[in-house]
């Protein structure tokens, strides 16, 4: 039981780092190739950021 | 919220995480278009400089330099929907519920940008792309989370809230990049 506490503890914080990461670099790459314009790529960087930030809600 | 996507047995948290990014998706979308046709007829130059000075203000929110209002409802998803329908249907609806932003509790105020950048960004398609990418968003991160660990949901549903900071590093990236967008573009325009 320890061991799957350990483990869980460990991996928890590379799932929401990898997760908001993967949001913000998706967003980031969308920015240089959205067919809408940078700014508009931009803007879905921002939403998809948001999107995984919302974990943080209670 | 998270505890109805990992009820049941592989199959039924399938439909259900399925069901939730759906909805999500479909009602998002359909939020940002609703969002883009109101700012449709708002000129280039001043929806761009609109969104920066929004920009501006809701960084500086974030920053907790100044209070800024948010748009929210500040309530949690209804728990009596989980008793009522079917788990898909009930992770469905609370995909809907959620996908929008100000349905329920929005965490961190830079969100109002998105909602911001929706309105203003003069094609219902762009709009409904920004909204329905927060709305995929955030549902995938709930379902994701929700099935992390079967064992102990509790654990799952504080994660998010543990690794505040992380998340909140990078909405204030995300939001100083989008005013230094702002900014360029004003510059290249005017």
């Amino acid at each position: 039981m320890t061991t799957v506490v350990l483990a869980r503890s460990v991996r928890a914080p590379f799932v929401v780092i990898g997760l908001a990461s993967v949001g913000a670099s998706s967003g980031f790459l969308l920015t240089a190739h959205s067919p809408f314009g940078a700014l508009t790529g931009l803007a879905i960087a921002t939403a998809l950021v948001h999107g995984a930030g919302s974990l943080a809600s209670p | 919220m998270a505890g109805t996507l990992v009820r049941g047995s592989t199959r039924i948290r399938v439909a259900g995480s399925a069901a939730h990014i759906s909805a999500a998706a479909a009602v998002a979308g359909t939020s940002g278009l609703l969002l883009a046709a109101v700012g449709m007829s708002v000129p280039l130059v001043v929806s761009i400089a609109l969104l920066a000075v929004l920009a501006a203000a809701y960084l500086g929110a974030e920053l907790g330099l100044w209070p800024m209002p948010i748009p929210q409802s500040g309530h949690q998803v209804p728990a009596s929907w989980r008793y009522r329908f079917p788990q898909p249907v009930t992770a469905a609806l609370y995909g809907g519920l959620l996908a929008p932003g100000i349905g329920t509790y929005v965490p961190f105020p830079s969100f109002v940008i998105v909602l911001g950048a929706s309105a203003l960004s003069g094609s219902l398609v762009a709009g409904a792309v920004i909204m329905g990418s927060y709305g995929v968003m955030r549902a995938f991160a709930a379902a994701l989370v929700a099935n992390f660990d079967r064992l102990s949901p509790r654990i799952d549903i504080a994660l998010g809230l543990r690794y505040r900071w992380v998340l909140k590093l990078l909405v204030v990236g995300a939001a100083a990049a989008y005013l230094g967008g702002c900014v360029a573009m004003l510059n290249h325009l005017l």
